[in-house]
């Protein structure tokens, strides 16, 4: 396995096309759980095992049981009930290992399910033709670059919290023209690799 | 056609009944016991959630509970009656500690804007902790109410609201004696008082007469009539201004009309 190939994998889906940023998938925690950073590590965190072995059992149930059986339109309600069970799992864990992170996480660690960025992800490693290594690489690298928005937003709206903000803008207002800023920072790494 | 129904139908059906069969075995693996008692015990909490226990919420002051960690005296909103019960679903016998009396806060000024002197006009962040570091606050009186109401923002039972002479007015039948505002004046100026308590002193300074006349015209100057005239002999000064003992007033009021500077008054619930 090329270890080039691997590295401009990462560094596309961390940086350059950032999966919050850029492809604008995940908005829903992204937005609502980066108010703090405890619990917005938290939730980088959640996102990144979850994504991380959604790809993996997706790419195997496409390649052993999709593709062989010639059942590719089964391909989206399969991947959901993947990741669904995946993220009732990783529940399941959270709330035994730490009740205050569950606390913490409340209506967003179900969300998870019907986050965009991790089907997203599942079915980005299928279009992309990608290996089961690779979907794995990508996978984990795509949440890296969730976490890294997350942490990110979640320092700046720390800020704002103390920050003299307008009235009218105060809450989501402030926060959406926060991440649209930052999203035009991330733009800065478009081109960076050919 | 119809094979491909059937096969589509196993295979969905299979994966969803794998992944279902290890679901199940997870939520067994990781099955968290709660004991039933701090339901129980939350049940019979106000659930204001405003923290005066020191513990997060009440949920967490009934987690304490049930452990044992924390007392049932330590949420001073809940009732004497509730508080029996609880004490009841944990188990203690002791109850002797269970308070009857309400309390609620008292602001003990009533020097407003027109009564009271100011050293300097301020105009920085409206809120009293802010205001008392610099220079101890723009009013003269060093142990007066700076009415920027801090005390509002903290209560958690929106029992405060500000009158327009600047001054703090207490809801008596919302506040339910959480303390948070007590804690939170950074003049020291409110404390918490029998709800029985119809008659207050509204004055926080303790100054000799000359030197408190200067800053507040309603002052108390210690001048003793009130105590002179009490017929319970139920007021009393030490090293201060006048204060009451609420265990021999009996609410008769002479002292409301006989003090120089009307600093006495009589509280809403007659």
């Amino acid at each position: 396995m090329d270890i080039r190939e691997i590295m401009i994998v990462i560094i596309s889906a961390v940086l350059i096309n950032n999966y919050v940023l850029q492809r604008f998938l995940g908005c829903c925690p992204y937005l609502g759980v980066s108010k703090q950073l405890e619990t917005a590590l938290g939730m980088g965190m959640a996102v990144t095992f979850v994504m991380a072995i959604a790809s993996a059992f997706t790419w195997i149930v496409q390649h052993y049981i999709l593709l062989p059986l010639d059942l590719i339109f089964l391909q989206t309600i399969a991947f959901i009930l993947v990741i669904a069970a995946l993220v009732q799992f990783v529940e399941l864990v959270i709330r035994k290992s730490s009740p205050t992170l569950y606390q913490a996480l409340g209506i967003y660690l179900p969300l998870i399910t019907t986050n965009c960025a991790v089907l997203g992800v599942a079915v980005i490693n299928i279009r992309a033709g990608y290996g089961f290594l690779l979907s794995l690489v990508n996978g984990t690298a795509a949440a890296i670059g969730f976490t890294l928005a997350i942490i990110l937003m979640a320092g700046i709206r720390e800020r704002i919290e103390l920050s003299d903000v307008p009235p009218a803008l105060r809450g989501v207002p402030i926060a959406l023209i926060t991440a649209g800023l930052l999203s035009l920072a991330f733009f800065g790494f478009a081109g960076m690799v050919k | 056609m119809s094979s491909n129904i059937i096969l589509s139908v196993a295979v969905l059906a299979a994966l969803g009944f794998i992944l279902g069969a290890g679901l199940a075995y997870a939520a067994r693996a990781f099955a968290i016991t709660r004991d039933p008692r701090i339901d129980a015990v939350l049940a019979e909490l106000p659930g204001a959630n405003c923290g005066a226990c020191g513990y997060p919420g009440c949920s967490g002051y009934a987690e304490a509970l049930v452990i044992g960690s924390a007392l049932i005296t330590g949420c001073p909103v809940s009732r004497k009656e509730a508080s029996e019960r609880i004490a009841d679903i944990i188990g203690q016998e002791e109850r002797m500690n269970i308070n009857s009396d309400k309390l609620i806060s008292v602001v003990k000024c009533c020097g407003n804007n027109n009564t009271s002197a100011r050293i300097f006009n301020y105009s920085g962040l409206e809120d009293c902790r802010a205001a008392t570091r610099f220079y101890d606050g723009p009013k003269k009186c060093r142990h007066g109410c700076l009415g920027m109401g801090t005390c509002i923002s903290v209560c958690p039972f929106n029992a405060i609201t500000m009158s327009p002479l600047k001054l703090p007015v207490i809801d008596r039948d919302r506040c339910a004696g959480c303390g948070l505002c007590v804690d939170a004046c950074p003049r020291q100026v409110m404390v918490m008082m029998p709800e029985r308590s119809g008659i207050q002193v509204l004055c926080n300074s303790g100054e000799a007469a000359k030197a408190a006349r200067q800053v507040c015209s309603k002052s108390c100057i210690k001048c003793h009539k009130c105590a002179n005239i009490c017929p319970a002999e139920a007021i009393f000064f030490d090293n201060g201004p006048a204060k009451i003992n609420f265990d021999l007033c009996t609410n008769c009021g002479l002292c409301v009309q006989e003090c120089p500077v009307k600093c006495i008054y009589e509280t809403n619930r007659g």
